[in-house]
Parts: structure tokens; sequence; C-alpha cells
């Protein structure tokens, strides 16, 4: 099956989840292929997972005051930070018999995709179960992932620099979270690409695209009409909607 | 209505919240919160209902294996959170 890949663009937070979930829907109709796509937020966005309750994880009045969109995701794990010009964002969305059934598996086939690129950068980089992946010990990259309706979605992030000052504004971390941890304070836990002298963000962009298309009978593409008016449904009714991001 | 939450750090590492809703000694809602992974996501509905369930009967010793059991034989699959990990949760969280 010949796959799909739609080149970096920006969205807001409600959009890039409107998208996702406008393709997955035309996947599992099969109007769509399989697609591969890469993109960033715009204005920066705080993420949280399916499960997560917005007040628990996330300062929603600093949020509004900084301007930073607040968004719900469809995929399980936790609250992100979306810096705006600190990193790329990927989404895999293709038919669920194209994956593994073994949930582990999928993501150490996907997330060995980011690990691949950051060798190619020349890091040392490693997979991390259940999600993440590591440089130096420090989390540099971490996905999500959920299974509905014969399609499976899993996005994720690649850090090209941190802002752990306004990141640690939006985020709350709980004690039970850090309890354990060999490092104390939350930003020592994570890295980014400008950490390594890396600050190309078309050539980090390129090396993705590599990694994750490689063995793939793949073309570049772009949306249908179709699922660009289904997105901007979704997104207005889902995921602008205070129902849906704070229904827990 | 009277809450108590129960925050903990699960066997692998995921963060969730455990609350119990109570009245007058008995249970009215289970909520749980985290960032874990349950699929599919409606999965999380059934593992709540089936934790009302659990509190009805009260603690019991293989409370762990029939909420496993439970949520395995509706094809729900829970990442970063164990059965185990909920029912302590749940034992310390009941009025």
């Amino acid at each position: 099956m010949k796959w799909r890949m739609v080149d970096f663009e920006y969205w807001s937070a409600a959009m890039n989840m409107g998208i996702d979930e406008a393709i997955s829907e035309a996947v599992a109709a099969e109007t769509s292929s399989p697609t591969v796509r890469f993109y960033g937020w715009r204005p920066s966005a705080v993420t949280i997972g399916c499960f997560q309750s917005l007040k628990d994880e996330v300062d929603y009045p600093e949020c509004v005051r900084l301007g930073i969109d607040v968004v719900r995701r469809r995929t399980g794990g936790g609250a992100v930070f979306h810096d705006e010009d600190g990193e790329i964002t990927y989404s895999v969305i293709t038919p669920e018999e194209m994956m593994p059934d073994d949930i582990n598996m999928a993501y150490r086939i996907i997330c060995g995709h980011i690990v691949s690129a950051l060798k190619t950068l020349g890091l040392d980089a490693s997979f991390s179960p259940i999600n993440d992946v590591l440089v130096a010990g420090k989390k540099i990259s971490g996905s999500a992932q959920t299974r509905r309706g014969g399609v499976f979605l899993q996005h994720g992030t690649l850090l090209l620099d941190l802002r752990p000052d306004t990141m640690f504004k939006v985020l709350k971390v709980s004690k039970a979270k850090m309890s354990g941890r060999s490092y104390s304070d939350p930003a020592n836990r994570v890295t980014s690409l400008r950490n390594f002298g890396i600050a190309s963000h078309s050539k980090v962009l390129a090396a993705l695209k590599d990694a994750f298309m490689e063995g793939k009978d793949w073309e570049e593409g772009g949306w249908s009409d179709e699922e660009m008016k289904r997105a901007r449904h979704l997104a207005e009714k889902r995921y602008s909607s205070r129902d849906w991001n704070f229904s827990r | 209505m009277p809450s108590h939450t129960v925050e903990r750090r699960s066997s692998a590492g995921k963060t969730f919240r455990l609350t119990v809703l109570s009245h007058g000694g008995k249970v009215d809602k289970i909520s749980l919160t985290g960032d874990f992974f349950i699929v599919p996501e409606e999965g999380l509905g059934i593992l709540e209902a089936r934790m009302m369930d659990l509190a009805v009967q009260g603690r019991h010793d293989g409370a762990g294996g029939w909420l496993q059991a439970a949520f395995a034989a509706q094809g729900i699959r829970i990442l970063g959170l164990s059965s185990e990990d909920l029912v302590d949760a749940l034992w310390e969280a009941l009025p």
C-alpha cells in the first residue's frame, strides 16, 4: 500500500488534533492512504493526555495569559508543552493491520525511526519503553498512540530547543511524578538537539523524513478538500470545546 | 460530597490519581485520571465501573486478578498501570 507523506506545516493545537482525527476517519473509510505527517504548533500549545485532568496538569490561566493553546488529545500519555520554535511533531496514521497488535512493539518500531534519525545526526539515541527516546540519559522525544475503528495513530515530538521556564510555568509537575526519579529538577530530565549543537530545523526534518519513509512505497501529498473540511469541523466542535478539553 | 484522592506513581512509572466520591459511607463515583494508556479509550469508563464493583465487594484477596480478568474479557488493554496498582490505590481511597 502506498503511503502519503505530508511535509511540515504549522497549525493551531485544535487543528493539529482535528487533522489527525480527520485522517484517521479517512483511512478507516479507505478514502485516504496511510499517512505520515510532520508539523508544528502556532501558537505554542499544551496538549494533555486523553485520560488526564486538565486542571491537575495545566496552569490554564497562565496559558491564557501567555497566548498558549490548550487541547486534550485522543491519545493517552502525559501533558506536553509544544514550543512553536522548539520541536518537530509527527503523526503516523495507518490501518491497524499494518502495525503489530502488540502495543509495545508498535512503539518500538515507530520510536525506532526517531532513534535512526538522531543517529544520522550523530547522536547516540536509544528507545526507552514505554514511549520515550533518550539521548545521554535524558528524554528528547515522547510519543503516544491509540487505535480506534481499525486505525492506528501514533504521534510524538522531537525537541529542537527547550524553554524550561515557560514549560514549567504552564505544566504542573506532581510530587508523585517525581517520586523515585534520579533528578529532582524536572527540567534536568529532558534535553534538546540544541544542547548537542544541532540547530537546523531543515536538517532535522530531512533526517526524520528519511528515517520514517525508509523502506516504504510513498509519495508526497497534501490534504483533500474533504479531509480539511472535516478537520476544521473537529477543531471547532471538539478540540476547541470546553466540554472536551475539561472533560476530566 | 466527600471525596478522597490518592495520587501514585505506578510500577511502570506512570502517574495516576484515583478519586472516590462518597456519601454516608457509600461510594457514589470513582474517577481515574493520569498519563497511562488505555486502548480503546472507552475502556476507562468500563474500568471505573468495574472498580465500583470492587468497592462494593470490599477488600479481598484476588481483587487484582478479578480486575485484570474483567478488563481482559472486554478487550481492554492498559499500558503503564497494573491491576495491582489500581487495587492498592482503591483500598487506600475508600472511605
